[in-house]
C-alpha cells in the first residue's frame, strides 16, 4: 500500500482531534464535578438525575411546610395549655365562690376576676399564628370569636401532605376547644360564672364548678390532639430530610463523577494528548525531502 | 545507428526526462490540492530500434473504484454529520445547562406546597402564578425553538440544494470539455480532476454515484435519479409539502418535477431531511402531548375549586382543545393573570379562605402519573432521555462514519494521491537520467568532433 501524505496528515488530525475530544471531556468533568451534563452523556443517568431532582424538590418543600406548620401547630398547643390554665383557675376560684362562708362582697369581687379571666382566654382564642388566626379553622382570615364569645369560625382541617397522598390535620380545633361541639362552650360558662357570682347564687355556682371541670378536659383533648399533631409532623419532617438525603445520594451517584477516577483520567488524556503531539513531531520529521 | 541518432537519443532522453522532472514538480505542487490525482508521464522507447524514448501521455493514477467507495462513504458521513449537529443543537433546545422544564416544573409545584400552608396568603398565590407562567412560558419558548429549528433547517436543506446545483452544472459543463479534450487526443487530466473533486462534494451533499462513459463523461445518479447525464444537468428543488415537511424535487431540462424525497437519505441534505422531518416532530409531538396532559391534569383539579373570590370552574392554564399544538400556546389563562385571588385553593366555598384541600391536591399532582405514563418531571426526563439516546447515537454514527470515511480516503490516496517521499525518489530518478542523457549528448558531441577533426 502507497503511502501518501494526505494519508500521513489524516492520521495525524485525526489523533489529534481524538486526544483533544477526550481531554475536553475529562477537563469538563474535573470542573463541573459532574460525569453527565446534557441527556446524550448518559440517557439513563439523566433521567434518574431528573426523577431524584424532582423527588428532592419535593421533600424540601414538604420539609419546610411541615415544619412551618408544626410550629403553628406547636404554638397553638402551648396556647390551649396555657387556656386550660385560666379554666382551671376560674374552677379554684368557683371552688372558693361556692364555700358558704363567703360573704357576696367578696363573690362580687370575685365575678370580675372570672371577667378578667373570660378576656384572656378570650385574647388566646383569637390568636394569630403564621398562618392567621390559630383556632378559627379554615375562616383563619378574621378573629374567631366575638367579644361575646360566640364562634364565627369553623371546624375545618387545614392539612399538611407528610407523605406522598398522606395528609394530617395541622390546625387546632379551636370549636372542639372552646365551643359546644367540644361538650361545653366555655365562654358562656365563665360568663354564667360570673353572673352567678354576681348574683350570689350558690347553686348556679356549684354547677360551674361541673361545668368548668368538662371545660378544662375538653381544652387538655385539644392539646393533647395539637401535641400528638406536632410530634407527627416532626417526625415527618424528619423522614423527609432523610429521604431528601437518599435521593441526593441517589443523583450523585448517577451523574456526579467520582473524583480519584476523573483526576486520573484527566491526567491520562493529558497525557495521551502530548504523546500525540510527540507522535505528530516525528511523523513530521520523518521525511525523505532534504536527504536527496 | 549512426553518431546523429546518438544525438538524437541523447535529445529524448533530455527532452523524456525534463518532462519527468515536471510532472514530478507538479505533483509535488499539487500534493494538498483538493482531488488532484497523481501524474505520471508514460514512457515508450520510439519504435523501429531507433533506441530513443518519448512520452506518450502523461496518466492519472486514478482508481475509480476507490474513488467511488470515498464518495459513498463522504456521502454517510454527511448524512450522518448533518444529523448529529441538528440534534446536538435540539438537545441544547430541549435541556438547556441552566434551566430545564422539570426545574420549572419542581418550582411550580414548590409554590403550590407552600400555597398548602398558607392558602389564603396573596403572595404565596401570586408565587404560584408566576411559577406557572415561568412553566409555561419556558415549554411554549421550547416548542417555538423546536419549530425556529425547523426553519433554519429547512433553510440549510435549501442552501445545500443550492450549492448541489451549482455543482451538477459545473459538472455536466467539466463533462463536455472532457468529451472534447478526449476526442482531441488529450486526457483532460486537470478537468477531470476538478469533475471527480466535485462528483465528491456532490456526494457530500446528497450521496452520489458517478458512472464513467468511453469519452470520460460521468452520469451522476443522486437522490434516485439522474442528476447529471453528459452535459446535460438537472437541479434539485426543496420546498415545503402541505404537511409541512421537506420535499425534495429533481427537476430536469424540459421535463415534469420528480418529487425524490424519500430517496434522499443520504449527504448532508439526507440528515437534515432526517432530524427535521423525524427527529424534531418527535420531540415536539412528546412536548406537545406532556404540555396537553399536563394542562389538563392541572385544570381538571384547579375547576373544581374556589378562588378567593367565591368562584369555581376556572381552568389554570389556557391551551389548545388537543395536544396538537399544545406546548407553543400553552399560558397561564388570561382570567388567572394578575388576579392571585382567583387562584382556587379550597374545595368548598364555606371554608375560604383557610382551606386548601384542592391545593393539596394541585401540589399531590407532582408525584401522580400525567397521563397514566409518569410523573410530570420524570415524564419530562424521559422525552429528554429519549432525545439524548438519539443524540448520542448520532454522534455515535457520525465518529463511526469519520472512521469510516478517513479509511476510504485512504484507501483512494493510496491509489491515487501523492506521496512526497515518491516523488522525491522520482525526482531524484528524473535528474540523475537528465545528467546522464547530457553525458550522453556531451559524448556524441566530442565523438563527433573527433570524427571532423580527423580530416
Amino acid at each position: 500500500m502507497r503511502i501518501t501524505d494526505s494519508m500521513t496528515f489524516n492520521v495525524v488530525l485525526q489523533g489529534q482531534t481524538r486526544a483533544n475530544r477526550r481531554l475536553l471531556d475529562a477537563s469538563r468533568s474535573a470542573s463541573t464535578g459532574e460525569r453527565v451534563s446534557a441527556p446524550s452523556d448518559d440517557p439513563v443517568a439523566w433521567a434518574t438525575a431528573v426523577n431524584q431532582e424532582s423527588r428532592i424538590s419535593r421533600l424540601e418543600s414538604r420539609s419546610s411546610t411541615v415544619i412551618r406548620a408544626a410550629d403553628d401547630l406547636a404554638g397553638a398547643e402551648s396556647l390551649l395549655d396555657q387556656a386550660g390554665s385560666y379554666v382551671q383557675q376560674a374552677r379554684e376560684i368557683a371552688l372558693a365562690a361556692a364555700n358558704g362562708a363567703i360573704d357576696p362582697n367578696t363573690r362580687a369581687s370575685l365575678s370580675r376576676q372570672i371577667n378578667d379571666i373570660r378576656t384572656g382566654l378570650l385574647g388566646i382564642a383569637n390568636s394569630r399564628g403564621v398562618n392567621g388566626f390559630l383556632f378559627a379553622g379554615t375562616r383563619n382570615d378574621t378573629a374567631p370569636f366575638t367579644a361575646t364569645g360566640a364562634f364565627t369560625g369553623n371546624d375545618t382541617a387545614l392539612s399538611v401532605e407528610i407523605a406522598d397522598g398522606v395528609s394530617i390535620r395541622a390546625n387546632a380545633s379551636g370549636a372542639r376547644a372552646f365551643t359546644a361541639a367540644g361538650g361545653r362552650d366555655i365562654f358562656a360558662d365563665l360568663q354564667s360564672l360570673a353572673t352567678a357570682l354576681t348574683a350570689n347564687n350558690l347553686t348556679d355556682i356549684r354547677s360551674a364548678i361541673t361545668n368548668l371541670d368538662a371545660g378544662h378536659q375538653q381544652i387538655v383533648s385539644t392539646r393533647i390532639d395539637a401535641g400528638i399533631g406536632v410530634e407527627r409532623l416532626r417526625s415527618a419532617s424528619e423522614v423527609a430530610d432523610t429521604a431528601r438525603t437518599n435521593a441526593a445520594t441517589a443523583r450523585a451517584a448517577a451523574v456526579e463523577a467520582d473524583y480519584p477516577t476523573v483526576l486520573s483520567e484527566l491526567t491520562n488524556a493529558r497525557g495521551a494528548y502530548e504523546r500525540n503531539i510527540a507522535v505528530t513531531r516525528e511523523i513530521l520529521q520523518v521525511s525523505t525531502i532534504n536527504r536527496f | 545507428m549512426s553518431l546523429f541518432s546518438l544525438l538524437n537519443i541523447a535529445r529524448d532522453g533530455i527532452q523524456v526526462h525534463s518532462t519527468g522532472v515536471s510532472v514530478t514538480g507538479q505533483n509535488i505542487t499539487n500534493v494538498n490540492t483538493p482531488g488532484y490525482v497523481q501524474r505520471g508521464a508514460v514512457l515508450v522507447t520510439r519504435p523501429n530500434d531507433q533506441g530513443g524514448v518519448s512520452v506518450t501521455t502523461v496518466a492519472r493514477s486514478f482508481d475509480r473504484r476507490t474513488h467511488a467507495r470515498s464518495v459513498e462513504e463522504h456521502g454517510r458521513r454527511g448524512a450522518a454529520d448533518a444529523r448529529s449537529n441538528a440534534l446536538a443543537s435540539v438537545e441544547a433546545i430541549l435541556a438547556p445547562s441552566s434551566t430545564t422544564i422539570a426545574d420549572r416544573t419542581n418550582a411550580f409545584f414548590r409554590s403550590l406546597d407552600t400555597l398548602t400552608a398558607s392558602p389564603g396568603d396573596p403572595s404565596a398565590r401570586q408565587a404560584v402564578l408566576q411559577q406557572a407562567s415561568n412553566l409555561a412560558q419556558q415549554i411554549s419558548n421550547t416548542a417555538n425553538d423546536l419549530q425556529t429549528q425547523r426553519g433554519d433547517l429547512f433553510n440549510r436543506a435549501r442552501g445545500v440544494a443550492t450549492e448541489v446545483n451549482e455543482r451538477l452544472v459545473r459538472i455536466a459543463s467539466l463533462n463536455g470539455a472532457i468529451a472534447d479534450a478526449t476526442n482531441r487526443g488529450d486526457p483532460g487530466n486537470d478537468l477531470r480532476d476538478q469533475r471527480d473533486q466535485l462528483v465528491q462534494e456532490v456526494g457530500d451533499r446528497v450521496g452520489a454515484r458517478a458512472v464513467e462513459d468511453e469519452f470520460g463523461r460521468v452520469t451522476l445518479f443522486a437522490a434516485g435519479g439522474v442528476l447529471v447525464d453528459a452535459d446535460r444537468a438537472a437541479s434539485l428543488g426543496v420546498d415545503l409539502d402541505p404537511g409541512g415537511s421537506l420535499r425534495v424535487q429533481v427537476q430536469r431540462p424540459g421535463a415534469a418535477a420528480i418529487d425524490v424525497t424519500s430517496a434522499v437519505t443520504q449527504g448532508s441534505l439526507g440528515g437534515i431531511r432526517e432530524a427535521r422531518d423525524a427527529d424534531i416532530p418527535r420531540v415536539s409531538a412528546a412536548l406537545d402531548s406532556f404540555a396537553f396532559d399536563f394542562a389538563t391534569a392541572v385544570n381538571t383539579v384547579h375547576s373544581s375549586g374556589f378562588g378567593l373570590d367565591g368562584t369555581s370552574g376556572r381552568a389554570l392554564f389556557a391551551t389548545t382543545a388537543t395536544a396538537t399544538g399544545a406546548a407553543r400556546s400553552l399560558a397561564v389563562d388570561p382570567a388567572l393573570v394578575g388576579r392571585p385571588e382567583r387562584l382556587a385553593a379550597a374545595a368548598r366555598i364555606t371554608d375560604l379562605p383557610g382551606d386548601n384541600s384542592v391545593a393539596l391536591q394541585l401540589a399531590g399532582l407532582a408525584g401522580r402519573p400525567l397521563g397514566g405514563v409518569a410523573p410530570p418531571a420524570e415524564r419530562f426526563g424521559a422525552i429528554a432521555a429519549d432525545l439524548g439516546s438519539r443524540v448520542a447515537a448520532a454522534e455515535a454514527e457520525s465518529t463511526l462514519r469519520a472512521d469510516t470515511v478517513t479509511q476510504a480516503d485512504n484507501l483512494h490516496a493510496s491509489a491515487s494521491g501523492v506521496s512526497l517521499d515518491e516523488e522525491m525518489v522520482n525526482l531524484s530518478r528524473f535528474q540523475r537520467a537528465f545528467d546522464a542523457s547530457t553525458r550522453v549528448l556531451r559524448v556524441a558531441d566530442e565523438l563527433l568532433d573527433t570524427l571532423i577533426k580527423s580530416f
